[in-house]
């Protein structure tokens, strides 16, 4: 949970709104299961693409057929492959060489951020902030853990990134149905509901599970769904898994000033103290993630 | 000898931990709960605890509080079954510096105490600049560390396989190239072997280039790291970004003999445009392009203050520039001089050049040179400039 | 809540304890079978008190036990006393008990493992209120259980 407070307060909170949080769990969870909450889909031509990676033996072209039909989708791909980090003098004039250039691995993780991003984008002003923030954060979390594991022979960092850019996208759903549920008791008794804390202690306790379903309907591979399902504690007994990687990340973008709102600043660094011990990462290892991390978000997201 | 205290109610632990510490060269002492620890540390000072949370009598927390209460700041590392985060969280507000999960590896329990207690092979202590500081190992550590390993001149990291082939086929033979395709495989690399310059392609695919170049200079604190990236249209604002994330320099691909070959004189070529001996400094002659020349004046330019301040220290009246076999460029070498004159003025030096008529001829034709004496050899010169 | 785990988790637990700590690899014995009866035994319990009290055991018959400690105090066998003996035991129980509730996501603190008195077989509760599980490697024992409640 991420609201900052005393043990005791923090148990008063738990007493108090924890059946309502289960109420909200049930309910969002129900709406998973019979398919009736608004799952956001994979726009078509991401999804067309990410069948295509899928085909080894599909060429560049049809890629470029396919993007050509997203044309936001298709300018990323561009600013992108020219980037300062491709270099400039042989910009990529046409969507073929600019995918090219990106090389497939690129373009998969660049298909599943911009799909990603588009969840946090809400037309609701109260969400709106919150779903600003709350992206920033992923990406840094997707940044951080992706280094992470190439810095510590990890072969699936490509995973982690994906995880990173998702591990809150329940966030702005959960968040969605609570504003609603808010205007019909508000409409119904006139009253107000609940106040910031408890607003964002149910959506702590509820996300991770549209998150997680988010990810199955995306048909994301399953090591992605059970890191989303688990990074918010530490497996001790399982010390390399791809969850502990994420949520050591989580915690360190915290730390490193990257948060959404009412962040629990204390108990981010409790956890990046111990995931560096479970994990074994060294301090100036730590450090460099922290220092750089802030200016590589503005540079992707 | 660096003392450290463990307080654990189990008599394994300390064992344990009394064993590895006593090996890394530590006197250790040993309390079986908080308050065997306080009364212990009333009589002895200690350089580090290493603290339980569960214990009988009075346990970890309780023990740090008391510590911290009487003043103490003695570093702690929690050593610990203990991973509730509420009671990770209230430590670090009472100051520990780090924190071992039980069951532990003996590497991880020597890595923090060598880097806690600031010994040989642990990483250095964090700076005072916040928690965003990133921290390197001194110069002194980084030597010490470099003893029999492998010497490499470039150690090229870079996923497509075809960069290094390029690379090797640019090179001149006698220049060693270590290609690698990852950054694990990189870091492995730095940890077995001693590089001069790492190329680390700019836009690897699973990391950051400039996170890995940071760790590679921890690794490898004297090597050059230089970014590889395709040429950017505004070369000076690129190296001007790459440097600010790190790196010395930029390498651009593709890669043509004429940047390899100042590739080779920037890094490789370096010793033999300059030599010193005691006050006496040799230049080398240049080999390449004429339309190169500006470069071999811009690096003796470089190359000549730290030559003349490690003269001026070493308390010599004068420096001797032996010209005999350096490349006389009308213009640029008489510049060369006056700037190298004008800094030794300032130093309390006297400047001579060896060399032969040509050298005087040269000399002769500028204000600012022709007052400095010129001699046909090393001999009679040092000895006007011992 | 979650429910406590399985034998086959538990046995990787443990293991993870004494590899890391000891070099030895514990495996879980085909069949469960009752530990014999006729060996002396030493246990070690620690409870973890607060909303959802557990109780974690481990027992080794004495041979085990024996060779355990002289791993973890890295000693020779002719060396280790009955307190040696008790104190690996209970620390050994102290860093599974972390990993346990760590598996339980339980956030709550753990108690002080304490040594039985005796050295009877342990007796031990059956799922779904207890989960336990015997453990071997190469001649070496253990039994490791896990109970809902505070006990001992």
């Amino acid at each position: 949970m991420d609201v900052a407070m005393e043990p005791a307060a923090k148990a008063a909170l738990e007493k108090s709104t924890g059946p309502l949080a289960q109420q909200i769990e049930k309910l969002v969870l129900r709406k998973i299961a019979d398919d009736s909450l608004a799952l956001p889909a994979l726009p078509s031509a991401i999804a067309r693409c990410m069948e295509l990676l899928k085909d080894a033996s599909a060429e560049p072209k049809e890629y470029v057929v396919v993007l050509e039909t997203d044309p936001m989708l298709a300018a990323r791909v561009f600013r992108m492959a020219n980037s300062a980090a491709f270099g400039g003098t042989q910009r990529s004039a046409t969507l073929m060489a600019a995918v090219t250039r990106l090389g497939l691995k690129r373009l998969k993780t660049l298909l599943l951020q911009a799909a990603s991003e588009r969840l946090f984008i809400s037309k609701n002003a109260s969400i709106a902030a919150l779903a600003a923030s709350v992206w920033q954060h992923s990406v840094a979390v997707a940044l951080i853990a992706r280094d992470l594991c190439a810095l510590t022979a990890r072969s699936d960092s490509e995973e982690a990134c994906i995880a990173g850019l998702l591990h809150d996208v329940g966030k702005p759903i959960v968040a969605s149905v609570l504003l609603e549920a808010e205007r019909q008791i508000v409409e119904l008794r006139g009253s107000a509901w609940i106040g910031s804390e408890e607003w964002t202690y149910v959506l702590a306790r509820t996300h991770r599970a549209v998150g997680v379903a988010v990810a199955q309907k995306w048909e994301l591979p399953e090591v992605v769904r059970t890191t989303v399902r688990d990074c918010s504690e530490f497996d001790a007994a399982n010390r390399a898994s791809l969850a502990n990687v994420l949520c050591f990340a989580n915690a360190l973008a915290k730390t490193a000033g990257i948060c959404p709102p009412l962040t629990d600043i204390e108990d981010a660094k409790a956890l990046v103290l111990i995931g560096r011990s479970l994990l074994g990462v060294e301090e100036q290892v730590v450090g460099s993630l922290s220092s750089t991390i802030k200016g590589r978000v503005a540079e992707v997201a | 000898m660096p003392r450290v205290m463990t307080v654990d109610d189990s008599r394994a632990v300390r064992t344990i931990i009394a064993k590895q510490l006593t090996a890394l060269g530590c006197e250790v002492e040993e309390a079986e709960d908080g308050k065997a620890a306080l009364d212990k540390l009333q009589d002895i000072a200690v350089d580090l605890v290493l603290l339980d949370v569960t214990m009988p009598v009075m346990d970890g927390p309780a023990m740090l509080a008391g510590l911290r209460q009487s003043g103490n700041r003695t570093p702690v590392i929690m050593l610990t079954s203990e991973a509730k985060r509420s009671v990770i969280a209230e430590a670090l507000k009472l100051g520990i510096d780090d924190y071992i999960l039980k069951p532990f590896k003996p590497e991880e329990l020597a890595e923090k105490v060598k880097k806690s207690l600031n010994l040989a092979g642990g990483s250095a202590p964090a700076a005072d600049e916040g928690e965003a500081a990133v921290t390197l190992p001194s110069p002194a550590a980084g030597a010490a560390t470099t003893e029999g390993k492998q010497f490499i001149d470039v150690l090229v990291v870079d996923d497509m396989e075809n960069v290094a082939k390029r690379l090797r086929a640019l090179l001149p033979s006698h220049v060693t190239l270590h290609a690698v395709m990852s950054a694990q495989a990189a870091l492995a690399a730095c940890k077995e072997r001693v590089c001069r310059v790492i190329l680390v392609d700019y836009d690897l695919p699973d990391v950051s280039a400039a996170l890995l170049s940071t760790q590679l200079k921890v690794l490898q604190p004297h090597a050059a790291v230089v970014a590889l990236a395709l040429k950017p249209p505004n070369t000076a604002q690129f190296v001007s970004e790459v440097q600010a994330k790190g790196f010395a320099d930029a390498l651009y691909k593709p890669f043509s003999p004429e940047t390899m070959e100042d590739f080779v004189q920037q890094y490789f070529d370096k010793q033999d445009l300059l030599v010193r001996e005691d006050n006496l400094v040799r230049l080398g002659s240049f080999n390449g392009k004429p339309e190169r020349m500006e470069r071999y004046f811009t690096r003796l330019d470089s190359l000549f203050p730290p030559a003349l301040e490690t003269i001026a220290a070493a308390c010599f009246e004068g420096v001797v520039v032996d010209l005999s076999q350096a490349t006389l460029h009308p213009e640029r070498m008489p510049r060369l001089l006056a700037s190298v004159s004008s800094r030794c003025s300032n130093m309390g030096l006297r400047v001579l050049v060896v060399g032969g008529t040509d050298v005087k001829k040269l000399l002769g034709g500028y204000e600012e040179t022709k007052g400095i004496p010129c001699f046909a050899d090393t001999t009679s010169a040092k000895a006007q400039a011992a | 809540m979650k429910p406590l785990p399985d034998p086959e988790t538990l046995a990787k637990l443990v293991s993870n304890v004494t590899t890391t700590m000891l070099g030895i690899a514990f495996r879980p014995v085909v069949g469960d079978p009752t530990p014999p009866q006729d060996r002396e035994w030493k246990t070690a319990l620690l409870a973890i008190p607060g909303g959802r009290p557990i109780t974690i055991g481990l027992a080794s018959d004495l041979e085990s036990g024996h060779q355990l400690c002289a791993a973890m105090f890295q000693c020779p066998s002719r060396d280790v006393d009955a307190a040696m003996m008790e104190d690996s035991l209970r620390e050994l129980t102290n860093m599974t008990a972390g990993l346990v509730k760590n598996v339980l996501s339980l956030d709550q603190s753990l108690g002080l493992p304490k040594i039985l008195p005796g050295s009877a077989m342990p007796s031990r509760g059956a799922p779904p209120h207890t989960q336990s599980v015997m453990l071997q490697a190469d001649r070496l024992g253990l039994l490791l259980w896990v109970s809902e409640g505070a006990h001992g």
